[in-house]
């Protein structure tokens, strides 16, 4: 046994039921399990929702709670988050202000998230706005077309609207003040060589998308 | 001791470095940023330096203590910091360095409460 988990179709899942076990007076499930909450919503206040494939731990789901994150959706490890299980964050954290959606610069997630927002927009019912996190000038000079990624800038950006919205800020304040974030954050980094799993340079393709 | 860009799924990985110690691939990931940011200088900054998952604490701090030398010795004001596995690729050995420009409005949101399982203070 390499890793401490039953199979690797639960393996994601089975670690957000710990998660969730382990955090309880922080956060819960949401309905149907789709998302983790924050246990206490604040009622006034622009939502803000997260999410991406599992593996990147603790992101989302350690950066839900006061003053962060009031949900996050987590994927199959490298996969992002369906539509559905992001739609129902924002229908049932949505307390009349407004969403904002924090995503991380991946085909997948970008799209993912971009249909749910439609879909809650279409109900007549949800003001949504998106923050695009792009911090990574490690990948700029690939020759994809999707341009940076978001990495570790995506916690900054959390961390910094999280705050805003708990003091108040409306919907189109923190569109702002994210894209301001997201301005004003560059990463780079760098993995080593020879390390299990990514020994060479085909199998570490594998390494962050999600 | 070989580094190799995390720059996962690009295809063509000629731009793959090949350095032998923590100061030097220091130096050029926070050369890469600066470069990027234009100047940095009299700029206050978060400097946050994170673990990709397979790299220990000590490790993470011993970069951290570079990156603000080095980031110090070009002007650069490093007026917040944080340190840990946060952002993670399972358990790839690695670190990132990630500075966000601050502003005062920016610093009193950064510094504001928060309670979540990763980050409390």
């Amino acid at each position: 046994m390499k890793k401490f988990m039953n199979s690797a179709g639960t393996l994601a899942q089975d670690s957000l039921e710990g998660f969730v076990a382990a955090h309880g007076d922080i956060v819960m499930f949401g309905a149907g399990r789709k998302y983790v909450r924050r246990r206490m919503l604040s009622p006034g206040k622009v939502a803000i929702i997260s999410g991406g494939g599992a593996g990147h731990e603790p992101m989302h789901t350690g950066f839900v709670g006061h003053g962060m994150l009031d949900a996050a959706c987590t994927g199959y490890v490298f996969t992002s988050p369906t539509p559905d299980q992001i739609y129902a964050a924002i229908h049932e954290t949505d307390n009349g202000a407004g969403t904002l959606l924090i995503v991380k610069n991946y085909d997948g997630d970008v799209m993912n998230f971009e249909m749910a927002a439609e879909m809650a927009i279409s109900g007549g019912t949800h003001r949504i706005e998106t923050i695009i996190v792009n911090d990574d000038i490690a990948v700029e000079r690939s020759a994809r077309g999707t341009g940076r990624r978001g990495v570790a800038g995506t916690l900054v950006v959390e961390k910094i609207a999280g705050a805003a919205a708990q003091a108040g800020a409306t919907l189109d304040q923190l569109k702002v003040l994210g894209d301001a974030v997201v301005g004003a954050t560059l990463n780079d980094g760098r993995g080593l060589e020879g390390h299990d799993g990514a020994a060479d340079d085909a199998r570490d393709v594998s390494a962050w998308p999600g | 001791m070989r580094w190799r860009s995390v720059s996962a799924f690009t295809a063509n990985r000629a731009a793959r470095d090949k350095v032998t110690d923590a100061s030097a691939i220091v130096a050029l990931i926070c050369r890469h940023i600066l470069d990027d940011f234009g100047s940095l200088d009299g700029q206050s900054v978060l400097l946050f330096v994170n673990g990709l998952g397979g790299t220990p604490q000590s490790e993470l701090y011993l970069v951290f203590g570079l990156a603000r030398a080095f980031l110090e010795e070009r002007g650069v004001v490093i007026a917040r910091s944080l340190v840990g596995t946060y952002v993670t690729s399972l358990d790839m050995a690695g670190i990132s360095i990630t500075v966000t420009q601050l502003d005062e409005r920016l610093t009193r949101l950064w510094d504001a409460p928060v309670l979540t399982a990763a980050l409390r203070w």
